[in-house]
């Protein structure tokens, strides 16, 4: 795991090298490449952070069992929800609230597999 | 070893909302497809318009023709099919029996699905659909210039699909983080797995600036106000090419990965020069991030020689893995597959797109050149005649793994040679013309100038291209059809998904064998002795 | 050093265009033999890692990217950089779809219609420099036969110095997407002997 974790810190590094780079050339006066260098030192940063909590999450599940819904309608019904929901934003209340109605209706769909998933894994454990 | 699995075509159509990443991957496949068909007859509309030079579609519908067709082949063809080879192959190459996350990887084909029609709605809306090329860029892009529905359609469309592609990226890289076999440490996972990680990468911490140049374009056209003139402009192309130049590199590194298992197998040996590809994988992948400004070399407000220095810097780590492919090819004992053409042919076409992309990232050529017919070239060298050839590839070398039959060589051949010349003869006049004086995205042109007789050979080209997609799509019907059974391992593989059934089982392996390296099975054959009569070099 | 585009496209690309012409034909040969000898044998034969050879490949490779960077940045700075006292100004001014060039004598050469694009007239042989604005939305003030593109915004002038080298008609077009009529966004620069051109401001001047 720690491996893993090296791969986005080395990563995220040199990112971090190319931004400081950009020092050698930026002129003080041109403030709009601020961006520029908050965009990768942004962008290097972040994958330091996920290296660090990939390091962090303890070690992979190496042949141990993982329990996964064999279909799940209420995920693609979740997604298709908030497609409509975003949609609606352009397109009138009536969208909006079918859009909301949808993703609801996914989200519990959800919620119920979840639910039927710690249980079967409660009565795995026992 | 191998468990009964049911044939691709009496899967219950429950399997549109399977969370085996088998299936999730086929159906992303099957969709991404679809679009780029669609994608290509629109290119096909644009090329009749530009033989004629004017008289087949108004001014207005070819620039919603070039937009859609920009638009529809990065974010709902290539991308998505990049992604959909890594959601089906890599929990398979490394060993794991499912993908992370699976329900998230359905979600985001759902929301592909759902972003894709939406942004072909535009089509039906009375100002048509989006016109502001596949950029968006402002003040194009603004309500006083874009005023119509088909913009916002375009817009929430991006936005779902770019999403979709970030729960994929995820996914990918949790199954690599946390679901690997015993054994398969990072250095021994293949090429291709090794491609799709930093693929994942990219995607992850660039794709987020797409999202925030398009609320920020949701926000200018819903009350204004927020990319405000000149610094507004130049703030929306920033973080637009912060996303959009990972984002061709996201359209090339899945592809080399394909190219590189097919070279492999079909030279019968190991992927040469392993550790030093991985190391260039990483800074290739790394350096793609600070090269963007390359896009705005002709704005005058960036710093041009620091992304002239980055983007030149490429050639190292792309010199690197040109020297590992031909390495892979030294002393190797050379099949000549349908497959492996594919891949040649892509090695030898993305270095022209590559070449001139070095040739771009010089700002005195840039400004002669940029905007120009020869930058269309250079990228549809690099995405068509490169990724795309690659792609083709890997289609006719994994085809047998997820369908359990073989495709018919001899129409993988023509198919093949149509390709070849359809794509060199629509791409390569390209060159010339931009280097003339023809700038990109206009639907007539000067008639003076004699760019017509080229122009007319591009389309002839692109005609070909259609006829060769279409023997492509024949092939796949007569294979599925009078099916040639594959077997688990076809072209004798070097890597995981070639150690179970074609189509592989629900949970993908029964058993594993041992893993030592990044090519196990080649490990194991090496290992056996060798049948008497046979003469071995090794 | 003159801004002279042409020259400094000519000279750039004379080094970058044979250099990937002979990696194209080099890789190409390479990869042709490989595979003429590969498809002879029916086993693979022994082969090492190269590393060490990676290594001096990999750092030749940087040294060519040290060089091709040296000859861009080198070419770069003469055009880039602004001339302090250039012979002539001009304001460009471009909107949806067509350009407006002001003289500072008051002079303007605008287009009529569409199917008739303006025609600047400049002094050859002189540094010009030109402030571009735009009225609406980006547009990109080509010129290809100067090897020359500068994007031009809105609220916004961007300064850029030419220099064109032999008398003649140059075609210039709009070169960023602008929307509708973006193909007829045309444009043309006749650049004459300076006396032909002080001549021609003279009789086109105007009172503001």
């Amino acid at each position: 795991m720690r491996r893993a974790a090296l791969v986005f810190a080395v990563w995220g590094v040199w990112l971090g090298v190319w931004t400081a780079a950009q020092l050698l050339f930026l002129h003080a006066t041109l403030p709009e490449q601020t961006i520029q260098w908050v965009m990768l030192g942004g962008a290097s940063a972040a994958a330091l952070l996920t290296g660090a909590a990939v390091g962090r999450a303890g070690p992979r599940h190496e042949g141990a069992a993982q329990l996964i819904t064999n279909e799940s309608v209420a995920s693609a019904t979740v997604a298709v929800g908030l497609a409509i929901l975003l949609v609606g934003t352009s397109f009138g209340a009536f969208l909006l609230m079918i859009g909301g109605g949808v993703t609801l209706l996914g989200v519990t769909g959800v919620l119920r597999e979840e639910r039927a998933r710690r249980r079967l894994g409660r009565r795995r454990t026992r | 070893m191998s468990a009964a699995a049911p044939a691709l075509r009496e899967l219950p159509a429950r399997g549109l909302a399977s969370t085996d990443h088998k299936r999730i991957a086929i159906n992303l496949g099957a969709v991404a497809f679809v679009f780029f068909v669609a994608g290509g007859v629109l290119a096909l509309i644009m090329r009749a318009q530009l033989a004629a030079d004017g008289g087949v579609v108004s001014e207005n519908v070819y620039n919603q023709l070039f937009t859609m067709h920009g638009s529809t082949m990065v974010y709902l063809v290539v991308v998505p099919m990049a992604l959909a080879a890594g959601l089906y192959l890599v929990p398979l190459q490394v060993g794991a029996a499912a993908v992370a996350a699976p329900r998230l990887a359905l979600a985001g084909l759902w929301l592909l699905v759902s972003g894709g029609v939406t942004m072909w709605c535009g089509f039906l809306t009375s100002g048509g659909a989006a016109q502001a090329s596949w950029w968006g860029f402002d003040p194009l892009s603004d309500l006083p210039h874009s005023p119509g529905s088909g913009m916002d359609l375009w817009l929430y469309g991006v936005v779902l699909v770019t999403v979709a592609q970030m729960l994929w990226a995820g996914c990918i890289l949790g199954t690599v983080v946390r679901r690997r076999a015993p054994g398969m440490t990072l250095l021994r996972m293949p090429v291709f797995t090794w491609t799709m990680v930093v693929t994942c990468l990219m995607v992850l911490f660039a794709f987020p600036a797409l999202l925030v140049a398009l609320c920020l374009l949701w926000a200018q056209r819903h009350g204004g106000g927020v990319l405000a003139g000149n610094q507004g402009a130049v703030a929306y192309q920033q973080l637009f090419w912060f996303y959009a130049h990972p984002v061709v590199y996201v359209m090339f590194f899945p592809f080399l990965g394909m190219a590189a298992e097919v070279v492999a197998t079909f030279s019968r040996r190991r992927f040469f020069g392993y550790p030093a590809f991985v190391v260039a994988l990483l800074a290739f992948s790394g350096m793609s991030m600070t090269v963007w400004g390359h896009h705005m070399f002709t704005f005058g407000q960036v710093t041009n020689k620091y992304f002239s220095l980055t983007s030149t810097a490429l050639v190292v780590p792309a010199g690197i893995e040109y020297f590992d492919f031909l390495g892979t090819l030294w002393r190797g004992a050379v099949r000549f597959t349908t497959p492996l053409l594919f891949a040649l042919a892509f090695l030898v076409q993305f270095l022209v797109g590559g070449l001139t992309g070095v040739i771009l990232a010089s700002p005195p050529l840039d400004y002669g050149l940029n905007m120009s017919y020869f930058v269309v070239a250079h990228f549809h060298y690099t995405i068509f005649a490169g990724s795309a050839f690659a792609l083709f590839a890997g289609i006719y070398f994994w085809f047998p793994k997820v369908t359990g039959a073989m495709l018919r060589e001899g129409l993988g051949r023509v198919h093949f040679v149509l390709m070849v010349i359809g794509t060199n003869l629509t791409f390569f006049p390209m060159f010339i013309l931009g280097a003339d004086g023809m700038t990109r995205r206009i639907a007539v042109y000067p008639p003076g100038r004699g760019w017509q007789p080229l122009n007319e050979l591009e389309t002839a080209g692109a005609g070909l291209i259609a006829l060769a997609t279409m023997v492509f799509l024949v092939n796949v019907g007569i294979s599925l059809r009078r099916r040639r059974p594959a077997g688990d391992d076809p072209w004798e593989g070097q890597t995981l998904e070639w150690a179970t059934s074609s189509p592989p089982p629900r949970l993908n392996f029964a058993t594993l064998p041992p893993i030592r390296s990044f090519a196990p099975l080649l490990d194991l054959r090496e290992a056996a002795p060798a049948p008497p009569g046979l003469a071995d070099g090794s | 050093m003159r801004p002279n585009t042409q020259h400094a496209y000519d000279h750039v690309a004379g080094i970058y265009f044979p250099i990937a012409a002979a990696v194209f034909v080099a890789v190409v040969i390479a990869l042709g033999a490989l595979l003429v000898l590969g498809a002879r044998r029916r086993t693979p034969g022994r082969r090492r890692e190269a590393n060490g050879l990676e290594a001096v490949y990999a750092v030749l490779l940087a040294a060519t990217v040290g060089v091709l960077v040296w000859v861009t940045f080198t070419a770069e700075s003469p055009i880039d950089r602004l001339v302090p006292r250039p012979a002539v100004r001009i304001r460009v001014i471009a909107a949806q779809w067509s350009w407006t060039f002001e003289y500072a004598n008051g002079a303007r050469v605008h287009a009529v219609s569409t199917w008739a694009p303006p025609v600047a007239v400049l002094p050859a042989r002189e540094e010009i420099q030109f402030d571009a604005t735009s009225r609406d939305v980006i547009h990109g003030f080509w010129v290809p036969g100067l090897h020359y593109l500068r994007q031009v915004f809105p609220g916004h002038t961007t300064t850029f110095d030419l220099l064109f080298a032999r008398p003649g008609r140059y075609q210039g077009a709009c070169a960023v997407y602008c929307g509708e009529l973006h193909s007829q966004m045309l444009f043309a620069i006749r650049a004459v002997s300076p006396p032909a051109f002080r001549r021609w401001l003279a009789r086109h001047r105007r009172s503001r």
